[in-house]
């Protein structure tokens, strides 16, 4: 919602107020002030006349005018087309400087000396309201030539942007801010547009007749007039730019500017649309198929109340004849009215489905006031009507739940205050606690007491309210979601001091890739119905897909080394949702830097896996040949975590590594919840010192080393407490075999063990292993 | 001796120490040779010559000892003088990983609330119409569901707008007094400069008996939260509209960059603009079947505080993984 002080000002005595404390108050009372702008016409742009307009001798498109600025007369080269002798004008004159950055310097058009500019509105940082110079009128104040423009307030006035709230239908016109505004200032709302008597004009009701059914949900009202020639004030012409409405037609022009200022709902029609030219206009106003109130002539219908009206029946500035009608039906009728039968609806339902002023009259009488300032017409003297009768809404407050709500007490006196202003209608007894509130008819939003109380907050200033702690009772708050926020902390943390960076993507992702990599997708009965983009257009499954995009764009930047992770929401084919964690990992593992010479490891398996393990605690892995598209099938498994299959991980395959120009990468995905979080229990421990032994084997190249760690965990005795393979070693003399270094460490509870034990368990482990694999020591 | 004291003085290694003192102190020694000689003596020279002895004994095992220590540290320094280093060489660049700054944000957001003895509670993405819009004095039609472009599914389920459906969730499954917060990921449909079609916000809930929660105790949480936040800022409070709460209002705290003298982030205003907030709407409490109850609620978008807090200029930036950003976050 466009304001400006000079156009408040015709309804509120604000003109000793400077801007910027109207603005303040504006957002105080709740009517956010989202920018100012402030117009200023530069110096030495003064009224002008043009006493005369030729042709230019050597330009077809250029005038030469002789324009009288006041002090003398000076000739200005134009080349607008709508220039012409006997117009007042702006002129710029030789030293202006004009807010587009233009200096005004004595020039020669094709050798025609011109001394000055004559200027458009937007050269002068006005909105633009045609194609030609601007045209002055006396809307603006009274037209002093010479006089400079800077000294016309109308025109050098403060444009003040309000977000309005969809509640306050109330405030989407010029008067409705007026009027909210005057509250906060404690000013008089001054009387405008009240009809003015059409002395000696025939009667509306020789050229109108109006057949409203019963029932009707709306109140309508019309006034006819008989046109000879409409024009526009540029002061209208100027507000309506500032306001950013446009409209090609002048009738329309003075319609939206009415509707803008009063709030009224105005339409045109063309008379003809409802009887022959010299006949009455039969106006038939009943329910149409949607339980709409319409607007019939000849059986046709023409508009329906608020929502819409036909673009034929619409009158033009050139019409003879002209109905003009103000309506208003309660803004709940017209949103789930228009919004249940889908109707294609004209820019007045923005307005009347938010609540539009319903005081017919004061629109009406306002829209004929402007229209009469500038415009040959003959009125009709009166108005014809079908107007519903407003039940009153009524609402009982305690002063006692004000307080309670507010939090601290706000004296009667000035709570009734407040509401009266506000145009309420209050009775009250002083000894008593109640106040008997009437909402006027134009407060759609106030409904009940807490809407009662929200009016006196914004007025008395939320900042006015002394804040309090709030007292409670003590509660333990440990809940599963707590556990959850703190675990989820718990490993992001534990990966950023890995070396992660946690990542945040979207939830959606591309349906068609998820479906060619292999990942699951939502049964299409539960998809997105309105996706964004197609690149958007359903639920991920998984979380990695959107990192290696971003690994991707990384490497593409340059990164040689991208490690990253996320935390997030999944869904699977019947769109239930899950919160996963996954890792990718990809490039050099580690900075170049002296002590690697500038040559850092690349990432391998084993190295991502026991960052993963860094950060996860323990897992065993499970050969698999990938679990989705993504996976190279030579280096993937299967991680489990306490016996349960938590996800997997894997190298990304050649394929994406090309498609997505990856340097080697590995990736990972666990289910979050399968992550332990554990207590620890602290076992017994022993106090003599460890011994280790290496011990290398000839084992085929085909087995697998979890096979005989599972084998040697069965026959290993207690004093056996650690081994892991250390070395894996291939020459061609070994043939089908490779040498596999086992590191064993030995400790007892009890002792510190003999060397001739150790040996002896060696030889024990080394004789089983040969039983059952054939390995021997090499 | 006098010579013998200057090559103990002059020796410059412990192997060449050993040897002076096998001259002194071995079984040829020098003293062996002299306490050999002391049995041939009697009486007072005996005992004169003896204390002679034991002095000059003492003295020779005091600067072995002096000059071993000595030469102990002087090969300890040498060994670590072997091993310096250019301590400049050290890479500045790091190899730690960095939390992401909007979860980074959230975290903060939740430990103060957690502090302030509220509730975590948790709630679905994928919502129905009722949770998201009905419960919330939202019905069909209300203009203000323009506010919020939905994402809907093909079986009319939707990505929840905002967090507050958690709120209706947790009225429905426990009796007030509640006190909670609840953190996540919200959708509206809309992507341009300003927007994402995914955020995250944390919404705050307070129910008591009735009569019990006012407006002055919804503004004493929140100026106190913004000032842990943001600092020393000064906090205001505007009306404004949320269909959920009434009356209604946005907090704006002083613009941090400019400290309220007007800059371009805050539009020349002073002020930034950083949560809403309201009394709970009668309707939520009927939709939810509560009597005889009063709350406060309120809700913040995280985005928004991580850009203010780290300066973030561009908001989709965000969500781009982009390690330029990020590392800058270590
Ligand atoms: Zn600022």
């Amino acid at each position: 919602m466009i304001v400006t002080k000079q156009w408040l000002n015709e309804w509120i005595d604000i003109s000793a107020i400077e801007t910027d404390k109207i603005a303040i108050a504006l957002s105080a009372i709740g009517l956010e002030v989202d920018g100012v702008n402030k117009i200023r016409i530069p110096h030495n742009v003064v009224v002008g006349q043009v006493v005369s307009c030729e042709k230019h001798p050597n330009a077809d498109k250029l005038n030469v005018t002789q324009v009288n600025v006041g002090t003398s007369i000076q000739q200005i080269v134009c080349g607008a087309k709508n220039v012409a002798a006997g117009q007042m004008v702006a002129v710029a004159l030789i030293g202006a400087e004009l807010p587009n950055g233009i200096k005004i310097k004595k020039a020669k058009l094709r050798d025609v000396e011109s001394c000055g500019m004559i200027c458009s509105s937007t050269e002068l940082g006005l909105p633009k309201i045609n194609d030609g110079i601007m045209i002055l009128d006396e809307s603006i104040g009274t037209l002093v030539i010479g006089k400079e423009l800077c000294e016309y307030p109308l025109i050098n006035d403060d444009v003040i942007d309000i977000g309005l709230t969809p509640n306050r239908g109330d405030c989407q016109s010029i008067y409705g801010v007026a009027r909210d505004l005057s509250v906060f200032f404690d000013l008089e709302v001054k009387v405008l547009g009240q009809k003015e008597e059409e002395e000696n004009q025939p009667g509306v009701g020789r050229v109108l007749h109006i057949n409203g059914s019963e029932a009707l949900s709306g109140s309508y009202m019309y006034k006819v007039f008989d046109n000879t020639a409409i024009q526009v004030p540029l002061l209208v012409e100027l507000r309506l730019g500032f306001a950013g409405i446009e409209n090609g037609c002048l009738l329309g022009k003075l319609i939206d500017y009415a509707t803008f200022v009063s709030g009224v709902l105005l339409r045109a029609y063309n008379h003809e649309c409802f009887g022959a030219k010299n006949d009455k206009a039969k106006i038939v106003i009943s329910k149409d198929e949607n339980g709409l109130d319409a607007i019939f002539g000849y059986d046709k219908k023409l508009a329906i109340c608020g929502i819409a009206q036909d673009e034929a029946c619409r009158a033009n500035a050139g019409d003879e004849r002209i109905i003009i009608e103000a309506n208003y039906t309660h803004p709940d009728i017209i949103a789930t009215r228009s919004a249940n039968k889908k109707l294609s609806a004209d820019k007045h339902l923005y307005r009347s489905s938010r609540g539009s002023e319903p005081n017919l009259a004061f629109g009406l009488g306002y829209f004929f006031k402007m229209l009469s300032k500038k415009s040959t017409i003959m009125v009709y003297a009166d108005a014809q009507q079908v107007i519903q009768v407003f039940e009153e809404k009524m609402i009982n407050v305690h002063q006692s739940e004000l307080t309670e709500m507010i939090g601290e007490e706000i004296p009667k006196n000035q709570i009734i205050k407040i509401l009266k202003k506000l145009g309420f209608g209050v009775n009250f007894a002083f000894e008593q606690d109640v106040i008997n509130i009437k909402v006027p008819q134009f407060r759609h939003d106030i409904l009940n007491t807490q809407d009662i109380c929200e009016e006196i907050v914004r007025i008395v200033g939320i900042d006015n309210i002394t804040s309090k702690p709030f007292i409670f009772a003590e509660k333990l708050k440990v809940n599963l979601p707590y556990l959850n926020f703190k675990k989820r902390q718990l490993f992001r943390h534990k990966a950023v001091a890995v070396g992660f960076f946690e990542t945040l993507h979207f939830v959606f992702d591309d349906a068609q890739k998820l479906k060619t990599l292999n990942l699951s997708t939502l049964d299409e009965t539960l998809d997105v119905a309105n996706p964004i983009t197609s690149e958007l257009n359903t639920l991920r499954s998984s979380l990695i897909p959107n990192i290696l995009k971003a690994t991707s764009q990384n490497i593409k930047f340059g990164k040689k080394r991208v490690p990253l992770f996320e935390v997030g929401s999944v869904f699977d084919v019947n769109r239930v949702e899950s919160t996963k964690i996954a890792f990718v990992f990809s490039g050099e593992d580690g900075i170049a830097e002296v002590t690697n010479h500038g040559k850092p490891l690349e990432i391998d398996f084993f190295a991502f896996a026991k960052k993963i393990q860094s950060i996860i605690g323990a897992f065993e892995l499970v050969a698999d040949k990938g679990t989705n598209g993504l996976c190279s099938p030579y280096e993937s498994a299967r991680v489990i975590i306490a016996g349960v299959d938590a996800g997997y991980i894997a190298r990304v395959n050649a394929a994406i590594e090309k498609e997505f120009d990856l340097l080697r990468t590995y990736i990972c995905e666990f289910d979050f919840n399968a992550l332990p979080q554990n207590r620890k229990i602290a076992k017994e421990y022993s106090k003599f010192p460890s011994t280790s032994r290496d011990l290398s084997l000839m084992v085929s190249s085909s087995m697998q080393y979890g096979v005989l760690e599972a084998f040697i965990k069965t026959i290993a005795p207690k004093e056996l407490v650690k081994f892991s393979a250390i070395d894996r070693f291939v020459h061609e003399s070994f043939g089908e075999n490779v040498s596999l270094t086992l590191k064993l460490q030995f400790q007892s509870l009890e002792k510190t063990l003999e060397e001739e034990e150790i040996a002896k368990t060696i030889e024990s482990i080394l004789e089983k292993i040969k039983e059952k694999f054939g390995i021997t020591i090499r | 001796m006098k010579e013998i004291e200057n090559s103990i003085a002059s020796c410059a290694s412990l192997v060449e120490l050993e040897k002076i003192r096998v001259s002194l102190f071995g079984k040829k020694g020098y003293f062996s040779g002299q306490f050999e000689e002391l049995k041939n003596l009697e009486g007072e020279a005996k005992k004169e010559f003896a204390q002679n002895l034991n002095t000059n004994k003492e003295n020779f095992l005091a600067l072995l000892s002096g000059k071993k220590s000595v030469l102990e540290e002087g090969m300890m320094e040498e060994e670590m003088r072997k091993n310096s280093v250019d301590v400049t060489l050290f890479n500045q660049e790091q190899n730690a990983g960095a939390l992401h700054p909007v979860m980074d944000t959230m975290d903060k957001i939740i430990e103060y609330f957690v502090s302030m003895n509220f509730s975590i509670e948790e709630g679905p993405l994928v919502e129905d119409d009722f949770h998201n819009f009905e419960a919330l004095n939202l019905p069909k039609h209300h203009p203000a569901r323009d506010m919020q472009d939905t994402f809907y599914f093909n079986d009319a389920m939707l990505l929840r707008t905002h967090t507050s459906p958690v709120q209706i969730r947790t009225m429905l499954q426990q009796k007030a007094p509640i006190r909670m917060i609840c953190p996540g990921a919200v959708f509206r449909r809309d992507f341009d400069i300003t927007h994402t079609p995914m955020f995250h916000q944390v919404e705050g809930l307070v129910v008591d008996k009735s009569g019990k929660v006012s407006f002055s105790n919804l503004k004493y949480i929140l100026e106190d939260f913004l000032k842990h936040m943001f600092g020393d800022v000064k906090v205001r409070f505007r009306p404004s509209f949320f269909p959920f709460t009434e009356p209604s209002a946005e907090a704006d705290i002083s613009c941090i960059f400019c400290k309220g003298e007007g800059c371009r982030v805050c539009s020349h205003t002073g002020w930034l603009e950083v949560l809403g907030c309201g009394i709970v709407d009668p309707n939520v409490f009927k939709a939810v079947g509560y009597k005889d109850v009063s709350g406060y609620a309120f809700g913040l978008g995280v985005e928004r505080f991580a850009m203010l807090l780290h300066q973030v200029p561009d908001l989709r930036a965000l969500f781009e993984g982009d390690l330029r950003l990020l590392e800058q976050f270590r």
